[in-house]
């Protein structure tokens, strides 16, 4: 009997010790057990409310602004009901013991308990200088340099309405932050001088991108380059052409032509001074020199023999190569509006460069001349319609290697030209990031801590 | 007396066996409890610097980033039950039926004084690198590092 | 001396089951802590989880716009850097919630997101990741299941008062906890025109501000019938927080056109008639007019032009093709489609282009009720200028073990 009474007495004692340590073996809630991340929750509100900058904006008002009751109801509408917050905001200053000041407090509750999480975010006031500021092509190498024709002794064709030097104001002031350097070449001596690989400002001239912003027409320099450009035996400048499109595969050039068929006339006002020496449209100081010119830049561009001439006798005239090339979509009704391509409707909207949707096309390029001239389309601005290339961004390259050897990026659109066109191609081949930036200084930052607890629940 | 062999024979031997039966049964309790909370307060970190280890990467693989360094100093304990642990980590591609790569960067963990280890994985993209390095819990520099390179490539290592 | 014996026998059985019984009981609490430990770690997981998510654009990071199956599992938009996610990865999710639909003339099944009558995101399970997937490419295939809810934090909801002379229109915006007072409230609102051989519509824009208790009323006078079929986009803003509301009224509901998502990369859709889908009585050829539209800065709707195929007229049954548009571009917007299919019947249909268009909610992974111990945290997002939350609910596939 005693035996069990031994046992009844230990089962009692062991019982008495398990009770105990039962109740100091307290479980935690299972909110402290699992519990929100408050500090991320407080920063992601406080991201979100100063998505466009309202954040921002709102604190830097007088504290007497009817906007903080906004951001109060802001605040109230985006976190959950059970969450009590603080938010302060706090003048950041530097010329004392106080770093930061207290401006102005917004809370939904007085005390928010012992337990709770705070984010903290700095802004800056929108009297500070916010800047986008765009990767500079050729910044990492290569490049870099914009070229933009603005010569003053040549006249252009297709840009009526404009002329060459205010369309090269325009580019100038839309591309020139993507750049490194843009230069204006101011005539047809410093177009030679580019031409001959001499820099003009130590600029690079390897990579760099040309805009030729005499439509059809193209700045021809005095000197050798009309000697040398200058096809007699043909009558014709297509020479020249040829040896543009040399150039730009030897210095890997982007060569742009902004309307209409690219190398149509040359130009050069104080060369062609004859009473014909016209494009029987009544501007004076060019040659025509028809399809055969975007016929020989092709040839020099994939470094192909020039002179591919043929006598036509039906019209009795030389032609070059496969004549006109270019394709009139204007002609079919169902075609005769070709669209901003899906690419570039994307890069409108990075860039903020919004031209129209709808273009007219009566210069398109064929899509046989990447196989005749091993091109390889890199951008497309304009959808392509029935085999036919209204805009692009054609890059050389040589069969044996990779490397691109020179470019052109034509649009063939009738005229007159837009230049939004012309920028936003050549963005959108190059694709340039824009990073933003802030510029801080004393008395333009606040310093906003929002403050997290939770109310109910277990 | 009989009673007295019953009692004996059985009692005794019962006796015995509670005296090395009562501590064994207490030690694998006990035992099984802390190597469940040691092990898995060594997931809970290995994971949480696995998390932030990817979170480093994608911020500077960003095309945004172009080229620089960034050190994170991870807010894992420098103990766990007082025993330091330390991590490795191997960098090996993997390629799906599509062909599209990736590479998955498996971190071991160790608690010394313990013998417990465990591994997670971080999925990282084709341009990860990994520096073989150590990661020493009770150091007092013990960071992340991660850099990128101006050809795209993101170089991580334990620090410190 | 039995008795001796007996009291003996009896004592130490006693004994040994109680120290059995105690050594359980004290084992209990030791594996209750033991669990409670697992959860506290598993909070933790599902915050880096969240994180994981949210601040990653996966691999490769443009795959919301491609028809890759991703290598790496993330939302981020790829363009911007934070909680900002990509509208076209979401549109990727295959849909936890509603039931999917069998298109037969394409033999595919699509994922349903429908918000009310009109308004569909039918995505083609080809082109959608589903969650076994997502699981095994966050590493968490077999040990954990999680569910992620985004749902915007502003909502508007928008019903018709009176239907004619004039049509009133009741607005209440509301957010995740109060109402938004003093919201500007900007709309869109497009009437349908079936006079024509194909419905068209014109739209009118306009702004007011919601009372304190977040309702405002609006009037069109120009509603002088009860069946003109009519569709309001309406968008709410307060400081930063933006929120989408929309409400049709249609006058054939038993007939209209469906769009799926058949290719996000060529931005392909298929324009379907609703009864090779939904079946119904007298059916018929339904006209319709396709419009793609895109929210600008000054919250008017910019028309976004599709092409030839805008317009055209799709049949029922075998032999009788679907039709296809093609939507020309990456940024969100709305696949706005007016159909007729007789003089006075007619309506609206309405397709977000990225979830955030029309602020679609995203439900995706398993259903947590159930299960033993689930985690949850929030993270507040934006999806193309829209705000959001994200909810993740995580929960752990081992069961009660405490040992491995």
């Amino acid at each position: 009997m005693m035996r069990t009474i031994e046992v009844l007495l230990v089962i009692i004692i062991i019982t008495a010790a398990f009770i105990i340590s039962s109740f100091f073996a307290v479980l935690p809630q299972p909110r402290e057990v699992s519990p929100l991340n408050l500090r991320r929750l407080a920063l992601t509100t406080l991201q979100t409310l100063d998505r466009d900058y309202d954040l921002s904006q709102i604190v830097f008002k007088p504290i007497d602004d009817p906007s903080w009751s906004e951001l109060q109801i802001a605040l109230a509408a985006t976190l959950p009901p059970n969450v009590i917050y603080n938010l302060t905001v706090y003048e950041v200053s530097s010329d004392g013991a106080i770093l930061y000041s207290p401006i102005k407090s917004i809370s939904n509750a007085e005390s928010l308990g012992i337990e709770s999480e705070a984010s903290s975010y700095l802004v800056a006031s929108s009297n500070v200088t916010f800047n986008v500021v765009p990767e500079k092509i050729g910044e990492k190498g290569g490049g870099g340099t914009l070229y933009i024709l603005n010569c003053s002794d040549a006249n252009g064709w297709w840009i009526t309405g404009y002329t060459a030097q205010s369309l090269a104001q325009d580019l100038y002031n839309l591309l020139s932050p993507y750049f490194q350097i843009t230069i204006m070449i101011q005539n047809t001596a410093q177009l030679a001088q580019v031409l001959n690989g001499t820099a003009l400002q130590n600029e690079v001239l390897q990579n760099a991108v040309i805009i030729n912003t005499f439509g059809e027409a193209v700045p021809i320099p005095s000197g050798y380059y009309a000697t040398q450009g200058n096809d007699s035996q043909h009558a014709s400048y297509a020479k020249y052409c040829y040896i543009l499109g040399q150039k730009v595969r030897y210095f890997n050039w982007t060569w742009v032509s902004i309307v209409g068929y690219p190398l149509y006339y040359v130009s050069n006002m104080g060369l062609f001074t004859g009473p014909n020496d016209q494009n029987t449209w009544g501007i004076y100081g060019m040659k025509l020199v028809g399809p055969a010119g975007l016929n020989a830049f092709l040839d020099g561009l994939d470094d192909k023999e020039y002179g591919n001439w043929w006598w036509d006798r039906s019209d009795n005239v030389w032609k070059y190569d496969n004549d006109w090339i270019t394709g009139d979509l204007d002609d079919d009704p169902r075609l005769a509006s070709v669209q901003l391509s899906s690419e570039a409707l994307y890069y409108c909207n990075y860039y903020g460069i919004y031209p129209s949707f709808y273009h007219t096309a009566t210069r398109a390029l064929p899509s046989w001349i990447n196989s005749t001239y091993h091109l390889n389309v890199t951008s497309y601005i304009l959808n392509t319609v029935d085999g036919w290339i209204p805009g692009a961004v054609y890059r050389h390259y040589s069969p044996s290697d990779s490397n691109f050897t020179g470019a052109l990026f034509a649009l063939g659109l009738t005229r007159t030209p837009d230049i939004r066109l012309t920028a936003l191609g050549i963005l959108s081949d190059y694709k340039p990031r824009l990073y933003r930036s802030e510029y801080t200084a004393y008395g333009t930052s606040r310093f906003v801590v929002l403050q997290l607890g939770l109310v109910g629940g277990i | 007396m009989p009673h007295i062999t019953i009692e004996y024979a059985i009692l005794v031997p019962v006796l015995i066996l509670q005296i090395f039966l009562f501590p064994l049964t207490t030690g694998w309790l006990m035992n099984t409890w802390v190597d469940s909370r040691r092990s898995l307060a060594l997931q809970e970190a290995a994971s949480h610097l696995g998390s932030i280890m990817q979170q480093m990467y994608f911020s500077l693989s960003h095309d945004t980033i172009l080229a620089g360094s960034v050190t994170q100093k991870p807010d894992v304990p420098l103990y766990i039950e007082n025993n330091p642990y330390t991590g490795n980590a191997t960098l090996r591609t993997v390629v799906d039926e599509a062909q599209n790569s990736s590479k998955i960067l498996d971190i071991t963990f160790r608690l010394e004084n313990t013998g417990i280890t465990t591994t997670t994985r971080v999925i990282l993209g084709q341009n990860a690198l990994w520096k073989n390095s150590t990661f020493v819990s009770n150091s007092a520099n013990t960071c992340i590092v991660a850099e990128k390179f101006e050809n795209g490539t993101i170089l991580l290592s334990f620090g410190g | 001396m039995a008795g001796s014996t007996i009291d003996h026998l009896v004592s130490v059985t006693a004994f040994l089951a109680a120290i059995l019984i105690f050594i359980s009981l004290f084992n209990q609490i030791l594996q209750t802590a033991a669990m409670y430990q697992r959860h506290r770690s598993l909070a933790m997981k599902c915050s880096d989880l969240l994180d994981n998510m949210l601040l990653s654009p996966g691999i490769p990071s443009d795959w919301g716009q491609t028809n890759v199956t991703p290598t790496g599992f993330g939302l981020q938009d790829p363009e911007f850097t934070q909680y900002r996610l990509s509208a076209f990865s979401l549109m990727r999710l295959l849909s936890s919630v509603g039931a999917p639909v069998y298109y037969p003339k394409t033999n595919q099944w699509y994922s349903n997101v429908t918000v009310g009558f009109g308004n569909f995101l039918l995505t083609s399970f080809s082109e959608a990741i589903n969650y076994s997937t997502a699981s095994r490419l966050l590493g968490i295939n077999g040990t954990y299941g999680f569910q992620l809810t985004i749902t915007p934090i502003v909502t508007l909801s928008i019903s018709e008062i009176q239907s004619k002379e004039p049509l009133r229109i009741a607005v209440n915006v509301t957010g995740r906890g109060f109402p938004l007072a003093n919201a500007a409230v900007s709309y869109c609102f497009l009437t349908v025109d079936l006079k024509g051989a194909y419905p068209a519509y014109k739209t009118t824009y306009g702004t007011v501000y919601t009372d304190e208790k977040g309702s405002t009323l609006l009037e069109f006078s120009e509603i002088t019938k009860e069946d003109t079929s009519y569709a309001l986009i309406a968008y709410a803003q307060l400081s930063g927080l933006i929120g989408v509301g929309y409400h049709q009224r249609v006058s054939s509901t038993g007939q209209y056109v469906m769009p799926f998502v058949d290719n996000i990369a060529e931005g392909r859709v298929i324009i379907a008639h609703s009864w090779d889908v939904h079946g119904g009585d007298n059916p018929a050829e339904i006209a319709y007019n396709a419009t793609f539209v895109l929210l600008a800065e000054d919250f008017t709707l910019r028309e976004v032009p599709l092409g030839a195929d805008k317009v055209d007229k799709v049949n029922y049954g075998e032999g009788q093709p679907y039709k296809n548009v093609t939507i020309p571009t990456h940024n969100p917007g709305i696949l706005v489609i007016t159909y007729k299919k007789s003089a006075v019947e007619g309506g609206v249909i309405m397709m977000p282009w990225g979830i955030s268009a029309m602020a679609f909610p995203v439900v995706f992974g398993e259903d947590p009720s159930g299960k033993e111990w689930v985690a949850t945290d929030i993270r507040q997002v934006i999806v193309n200028d829209i705000a959001y939350q994200a909810t993740l609910a995580l929960w752990s596939l081992e069961g009660y073990q405490v040992i491995r």
